[in-house]
């Protein structure tokens, strides 16, 4: 079955370009979607499988990354028609701005199933923004290799749940699916390497009930190992591999992701 | 009657009365000027008192006059005739100067053109013609270049004015040919003042520091929230640049070649089409950027004419003019930059021969605004579209759908006359050929003569020290606290980034971009600046700036330009400089600071012709002072070349850092005892006298045979020697992929210090595989000396005659190329 990928577009939403050849490059059936007809519920979510918010900063990021998106998310016509496709088995990616809004929205990662907003993402520990490639490792079900080399560019990536017990149970569900690592692979809160700052190094989150990822790192920005900075160097000692980090990811995404019930 | 249909310039006013009008009103028009549109005016007494309108120019005229013909829109001393005498007494040279613009940069990408037109081989599409230049790309695409200065604003507002620097130019070239090009890739090349703690400030002043971080902040905040990635750059530093600080702002973008409406690349406005504001509301803002920008900054300089910029609604007036461009909805389009919509539609009014519009129709910001003001308001985020009547609902429909303004203010005509009204009130009528064409021309003085200059005397070196300090220095340092603060992946397209390797730390000499996924054809940007060789000889700056560009685009591995081979190469120039106009007592050296810029473009049309690289767009910002009192700072007279070539296949480019240990390192090019204006000699204070020269055939020869070296795959890095010459370049290597370096320098040449720190252009440092040694000596000949070679202890070592000069562990380099990282 190919996959039927919508990648939202517009107001201030940009990777949608990348996103969009990612998707194609791997075999799913992708098509860009306007934000704004989205919020305003003008787009038929049933005709796709998996919805991608796509990076960028979305209204600007006034008043919070992600926050002016989730909160017309919320309160529009959009909102009810999102949650009844998510029950009837729709999936939802968020990368890095598209990961702030899910979050803020109350989609991510909705422990208590009442959609009230769990996680924050604050700014990076560092108070800047950050370009800079990270090494992760994942905890994805039938991810063949979960070690991941991807870009983050954020200012605001630092995963800060609402409460202890918030935190606590993103650890007991095994919510924090993708954590940054150093050169040794250990989970890692310090800067470069956690770009954000993140406790427990976490760079992604997926809903309680399986259907909603958010990442901070950029899989559409690593699909071709010529995005790597270090494929030069890589290419000499015979150690490039045919595609980026991001391609193995995305597979997963329009494959495994959407088959899957429970987490 | 409202105030901009007021007399402002009557008929009978005299020389005094003309000034004082325009001292008042802030218009810096000068008395020729005045008198030449009072004279105009008295041609149409008739004609006026028929529309109902005072003899002389109304308010709202007047103000347009004085956008239009500000320095800043019409480069009156970039287009100056000026009489130019090279040194002094019986050896002196002089000659005069029909417009500098023409003679040294158009004429030179005219020469090009016509020898590849010849061999129908012509790359260039529109050069100095449009708000960016246009090249060909694919039979698909072309390629779009701006480079623009936003010195002024950001001078006093540096975040802001940096931020609106960058957009500003974003949609220069959005707004080239039918517009809505895809924009893939932003530059911005700061010349900032290093921080002088102890130093007090002027009043009005910034701290170089606080400007710095603004600008820098504001770059970033335009780049990232477009989703245009900020791929290269440079910082450069020099105290003199506490005047003004230089914000060079520029974008790459890709038009399509065919629209629905016709040749992505030209505009075509008739008559009947419709006159429509797309972006964000207007409002008070703004209102005489054209003329500020023009003239020295004053203690005291209010910040209100900087606007404020919008990124967040940049982005989505990019994505509707993509739209609707694709749709062929536009046939014609233009930025509202300096001078606002009487520049914008002013210019698309030329193409029909006339316009008119109703300035109350055009979105504003709530509060009062009076009819001018619409029409000179610098408000950012808008762009000014002609589009055929049955297509106006359909782009106000993709614009309301992204929440941005747009309105339909009026209709092209062939009428020969830009009117505007006030809702139902007539308030200017202009003659557009007078308007465009009625700016009377300036003649400048102008002379050159070599400094009186000596070589110093240096005290003895501990060489390390000499390198880590160096390392260190603020133009040399580390660029990472800037680069990571930029987007420079978003689109997905970056090949070479600013920083590569397995641990992010190589300098790369150029950016490479692939913009389609689909292709493997890309594009390398790189810049050249070097304002440090100016006070010693301007000419050899401008083309040692100009070297600098070619040879970063050559070390990354694009093939020069020739007839057999005809990559398309593009450039930008953009001379920023005092103010060069010669005043007894207000600017004393004018007739010099003019020769230098003369000089400077002489340099530019000589490269340029030689080695085959035609600029199609440039910029030049003549008022780069700072004036308290009596006192004046002026920014050293400064040149960027931004140079944009072709390559066919991305993934055979080169970074700089070294592969692997074992790798023999050759020096390409000859090193000169050249230290004059040198990295060295800054860190004892000094200036010198040899300045490095640009020796075209041998520099020529170098990278053609680099060129055929890197087509036999026989190259594994390359980096180009600058700032600090070969001792920092082999320092970068290894800082970059953290190896060491055993390095042996030729007994004969210069002097240590020659070898080691000296700046000579044109010159490229290699690795080479032990098996390639053969191959590469074959094609290099002597033009490439085997210097060492790449050890996997990561420490730096150069030997000469027997003699240790540098003994350093990597970490130490590394450690001091990462504190002097200023920002």
């Amino acid at each position: 079955m190919t996959a039927r990928v919508a990648v939202l577009w517009g107001l201030g939403l940009h990777c949608h370009s990348e996103a969009l050849a990612a998707y194609r490059s791997v075999g799913a059936a992708a098509s860009l979607v306007d934000a704004s007809a989205f919020l305003a519920g003008q787009a038929d979510l049933s005709a796709y499988d998996l919805l991608h918010v796509s990076g960028g900063f979305s209204f600007g990021d006034d008043g919070g990354a992600g926050v002016a998106f989730a909160q017309e998310l919320r309160q529009g016509p959009a909102w009810s028609a999102l949650v009844a496709w998510l029950a009837a088995g729709g999936r939802v990616v968020g990368v890095c701005n598209g990961m702030q809004i899910l979050a803020a929205s109350g989609l991510l990662p909705n422990i208590a199933g009442t959609y009230t907003r769990e996680v924050e993402l604050q700014p990076n520990l560092g108070g800047q923004f950050v370009d800079r490639w990270v090494r992760c490792v994942g905890r994805l079900p039938n991810l063949p290799d979960q070690y991941l080399e991807m870009p983050v560019r954020h200012a605001e990536g630092r995963v800060v749940p609402a409460s202890p017990d918030i935190a606590q149970q993103i650890e007991d569900l095994q919510l924090a699916v993708l954590r940054y690592v150093d050169l040794g692979d250990d989970v890692t809160e310090q800067a470069p390497d956690n770009p954000s700052g993140s406790q427990g190094g976490v760079a992604g989150l997926l809903s309680a009930d399986g259907r909603v990822l958010g990442l901070m790192p950029h899989p559409e920005a690593a699909m071709s190992p010529l995005q790597h900075p270090a494929w030069l160097v890589r290419r000499r000692l015979g150690d490039l591999p045919e595609h980026g980090d991001g391609e193995r990811l995305l597979r997963w995404l329009v494959g495994p992701f959407l088959q899957r019930d429970t987490p | 009657m409202s105030d901009s249909r007021a007399e402002a310039l009557p008929l009978a006013a005299s020389d005094a009365e003309l000034l004082a009008v325009s001292e008042q009103r802030q218009l810096n028009l000068n008395l020729a000027e005045l008198r030449a549109i009072v004279q105009h005016f008295r041609t149409l007494a008739p004609q006026r008192r028929e529309l109902g309108l005072p003899e002389g120019a109304t308010v709202c005229e007047l103000e347009v006059f004085a956008q239009t013909w500000s320095e800043h829109c019409k480069h009156k001393e970039f287009n100056a005739i000026i009489d130019m005498k090279l040194g002094s007494g019986q050896a002196a040279k002089a000659w005069r100067v029909d417009s500098l613009l023409k003679t040294y940069v158009i004429r030179a990408t005219e020469t090009i053109r016509d020898k590849y037109q010849r061999a129908g081989k012509d790359w260039v599409i529109t050069a100095f013609d449009d708000n960016a230049g246009v090249a060909r790309y694919s039979d698909r695409q072309h390629l779009v270049l701006k480079v623009e200065t936003h010195n002024a604003p950001s001078a006093i507002e540096p975040k802001t004015g940096a931020t609106t620097g960058l957009l500003g130019c974003q949609r220069d070239a959005l707004g080239t040919g039918k517009g809505g090009a895809r924009l893939i890739a932003g530059m911005d090349v700061l010349c900032f003042a290093p921080p002088q703690p102890g130093v007090p400030l002027l009043p009005g002043q910034l701290d170089p520091e606080v400007v710095a971080r603004g600008v820098v902040e504001g770059i970033a905040a335009a780049g990232n929230l477009t989703g245009v990635p900020t791929v290269a750059g440079a910082v450069v530093y020099d105290r003199r640049y506490a005047a003004k600080p230089l914000v060079h702002c520029g974008t790459l973008a890709l038009l399509p070649a065919e629209y629905p409406s016709g040749p992505g690349h030209l505009k075509v406005v008739r008559p009947g089409d419709r006159v429509v504001v797309v972006g964000g509301p207007t409002g008070l803002d703004g209102v005489h950027g054209a003329t500020f920008s023009s003239a020295a900054l004053k203690t005291g300089q209010s910040a209100s004419v900087v606007p404020p910029g919008n990124p967040a609604l940049q982005r989505r007036l990019l994505d509707v003019l993509e739209r609707a461009c694709a749709r062929g909805l536009v046939l014609g389009c233009t930025d509202n930059g300096a001078g606002g919509l009487a520049s914008s539609v002013g210019e698309l009014a030329q193409l029909s021969g006339g316009a008119h519009i109703d300035v109350r129709k055009v979105p504003a910001k709530p509060g009062q605004i009076s009819a001018w003001q619409l029409l000179l308001s610098e408000s950012q985020e808008r762009m000014t579209l002609a589009v055929a009547p049955e297509h106006v609902a359909a782009v106000l429909q993709l614009a309301s759908e992204q929440r941005i303004f747009a309105a339909d203010i009026g209709a092209f005509d062939a009428s020969g006359v830009f009117a505007v009204a006030d809702g139902g009130e007539r308030v200017a009528h202009l003659d557009l050929g007078f308007l465009h064409g009625g700016v009377p021309r300036k003649h400048l003085q102008a002379q050159w003569l070599p400094p009186i200059v000596r070589e110093p005397e240096l005290p003895p070196l501990d060489l390390d020290q000499t390198l880590l300090q160096l390392l260190a220095s603020p133009n040399i340092a580390s660029r990472e606290g800037v680069i990571r603060r930029y987007d420079h992946e978003v689109q997905g397209g970056s090949v070479l980034k600013p920083l590569m390797g397995e641990l992010g730390l190589a300098p790369q000499d150029a950016a490479v971009l692939r913009p389609d996924p689909d292709s493997w054809q890309g594009l390398a940007i790189a810049h050249g600046i070097c304002p440090k060789y100016g006070d010693l000889d301007p000419y050899e700056m401008a083309a040692g700036a100009f070297d600098e560009a070619v040879r970063a685009l050559v070390s990354v591995g694009a093939q020069l330009p020739s007839l057999q081979h005809a990559t398309p190469w593009v450039g930008c120039d953009n001379f920023c400089v005092p103010d060069s106009v010669y005043h007894p007592e207000h600017n004393s050296d004018g007739r010099k600071k003019l020769g230098a810029l003369v000089r400077m473009a002489e340099a530019l049309f000589d490269q340029s012709v030689y080695f085959d690289v035609p600029m199609i767009s440039g910029k030049d910002s003549m008022k780069n002072d700072f004036r308290a009192g009596a006192l004046k700072l002026s920014v050293p007279p400064t040149l960027l070349v931004t140079l944009v070539a072709q390559v066919p296949d991305v993934r055979h480019v080169l970074s700089s850092e070294w592969k692997a240990a074992g790798d023999l390192i050759y020096l390409v090019g000859a090193t000169y005892d050249e230290l004059g204006g040198s990295e060295l000699y800054a860190l004892f204070g000094k200036l010198g006298a040899r300045v490095p020269k640009v020796r075209r055939p041998q520099a020529k020869t170098a990278y053609l045979k680099h060129n055929t070296a890197h087509g036999q795959g026989l190259l594994q890095s390359s980096h180009d020697l600058s700032d600090g010459g070969l001792a920092v370049a082999l320092a970068e290597c290894c800082i970059g992929a953290g190896l060491g370096a055993q390095v042996l320098l030729p007994g004969d040449g210069p002097s240590d210090l020659a070898w080691l720190f000296s700046e000579s252009h044109s010159r490229l440092l290699v690795s080479v595989r032990p098996e390639h040694a053969a191959a590469f000596e074959a094609v290099l000949g002597d033009t490439a000396a085997l210097i060492g070679s790449v050890t996997f202890e990561p420490r730096l070592r150069v030997l000469r005659r027997g003699a240790v000069l540098i003994d350093s562990e990597v970490a130490a380099l590394t450690r001091s190329w990462h504190m002097g990282g200023l920002l």
